[in-house]
């Protein structure tokens, strides 16, 4: 949200109007007919629906469709692998409840994917995009920037670099080589988010 | 009036109505906030207020430890009051006592009833309350400086809690005691009110009133209170509203 879209700035307990005027929205509530703030931040209200919300300045995170998160592998099934959510990138909070979400094979990379295993494994770390928020957590690696962005070698438990002219992934430790769907911004090649 | 069996009793109330630092009955200390001091915590505020000088850090909603504390509708509220061994002129030792747990556990209760806990199933918010110079109302510093951190970490709740003592000074009711009228007084009764709704979420009393007496106390604590709301809620503006076009909201209280 750019400054020009912003609303008046609330705190915790200020009114923001009366339940004829306005629905309550989120990071609102109502208490005998009247709207008040929860959070602090901006207000908006959405003409079309004529909900009030507050847009935290520094929200706790919610998991919604098309957010990006890390997570980590849980478990691996035949057709999906069971992530739990350590956070919503690129914030560094945590998510509350540590919620698990599910990779079906058919959406971990872009193409067709025989084996689950021979792309991700339990322990990887990856930066994936929610699809599906409720009732279930359902996540997809297959964009390019998307999968693996850091993983452990199966036999020794080195961590795994890129390496050689077809950048592979080869554990430095044992040279073991191992085959992911990795994300561009593995081993955080990228500027990590600040803080 | 003020019969303090003590040896050298400050005179605490002069002919004119002042008290010994020159304030009215009725008279706040001086108070600066500063919202967001620690970048590490999810919300920090540091309130100066008087001679006390409290830091509050918030965490979470995250996991709850120790484990058999979760509940599965709602997210515990956890807060920990702790007095640095610095604080006072005598070392204070270090470490949890029967006052800072007692003290713990009532702010805990008065942020439970305002924060929308089942929002956030399974999960603890943890307060941290840390004296660094003690005068006299200090739960009532760190109650005000939990609550900017708790807005600041984006906690919902349905109302800051403003909180100051009220007391009796050589026989008058007074706003806000220091350390030698709290030590020499004859009544103190912190308070904290959810000024939106006007409930009462914190009350102690340690001494003794008439029933008058505690009914004019608690219309001056109530002001009181309000006066403290007023301040908080500036802090929390001059924390992030800046004007469209400038950067770092990097802005002291």
């Amino acid at each position: 949200m750019n400054a020009s879209e912003r609303g008046r700035m609330v705190v915790p307990g200020d009114l923001l109007g009366t339940a004829e005027e306005f629905v309550p929205g989120r990071g609102t509530y109502e208490h005998d007919g009247r709207i008040f703030a929860a959070l602090l931040g901006h207000s908006s209200v959405d003409p079309a629906s004529r909900s009030v919300a507050v847009h935290a300045l520094h929200a706790v995170p919610v998991l919604d469709e098309g957010d990006l998160v890390i997570g980590r592998v849980d478990e691996l099934k035949s057709a999906m692998a069971i992530v739990e959510i350590l956070a919503a990138y690129p914030s560094h909070r945590t998510v509350p409840g540590t919620p698990e979400g599910t990779i079906h094979v058919s959406k971990v990379k872009d193409g067709y994917a025989e084996n689950l295993s021979d792309e991700l494994a339990a322990g990887d770390l990856v930066l994936a995009r929610i699809l599906q928020s409720r009732p279930s957590i359902k996540l997809t690696t297959a964009p390019p920037t998307l999968g693996v962005v850091a993983a452990r070698c199966q036999r020794c438990r080195g961590s795994l670099e890129l390496a050689g002219p077809r950048q592979e992934l080869v554990c430095p430790r044992c040279g073991n080589r191992e085959h992911r769907k990795i994300s561009t911004e593995f081993g955080g090649r990228t500027a990590p988010p600040p803080g | 009036m003020g019969s303090v069996g003590a040896k050298e009793v400050p005179e605490l109330l002069n002919a004119e109505g002042r008290r010994i630092d020159g304030r009215r009955l009725d008279e706040l200390r001086q108070i600066a906030m500063k919202v967001g001091p620690l970048t590490r915590a999810d919300g920090s505020a540091f309130v100066e207020w008087g001679e006390n000088k409290v830091m509050a850090a918030v965490y979470g909603p995250r996991e709850v430890h120790p484990r058999h504390l979760m509940q599965t509708a709602k997210a515990i509220v956890q807060c920990r009051y702790n007095m640095a061994a610095f604080s006072v002129d005598e070392r204070k030792r270090p470490g949890q006592d029967r006052r800072s747990q007692e003290i713990s556990k009532v702010i805990t209760e008065a942020f439970e009833s305002v924060i929308f806990t089942e929002e956030f199933p399974k999960t603890s918010i943890d307060i941290y309350i840390e004296v660094l110079q003690a005068n006299a109302g200090t739960r009532c510093a760190g109650l005000v400086a939990a609550s900017l951190a708790l807005a600041d970490a984006g906690i919902p709740m349905a109302d800051l809690v403003a909180s100051v003592a009220v007391g009796k000074v050589a026989g008058r009711i007074a706003l806000d005691l220091k350390k030698e009228e709290d030590n020499f007084g004859d009544a103190d009764m912190p308070l904290a009110l959810v000024p939106q709704s006007g409930r009462l979420v914190l009350i102690q009393m340690e001494g003794h009133m008439t029933q008058d007496e505690l009914r004019q106390a608690l219309d001056l604590g109530v002001k009181g209170c309000r006066d403290i709301y007023e301040k908080m809620r500036q802090a929390l503006r001059s924390r992030y509203d800046v004007p469209a076009g400038s950067a770092a909201p990097e802005v002291a209280a």
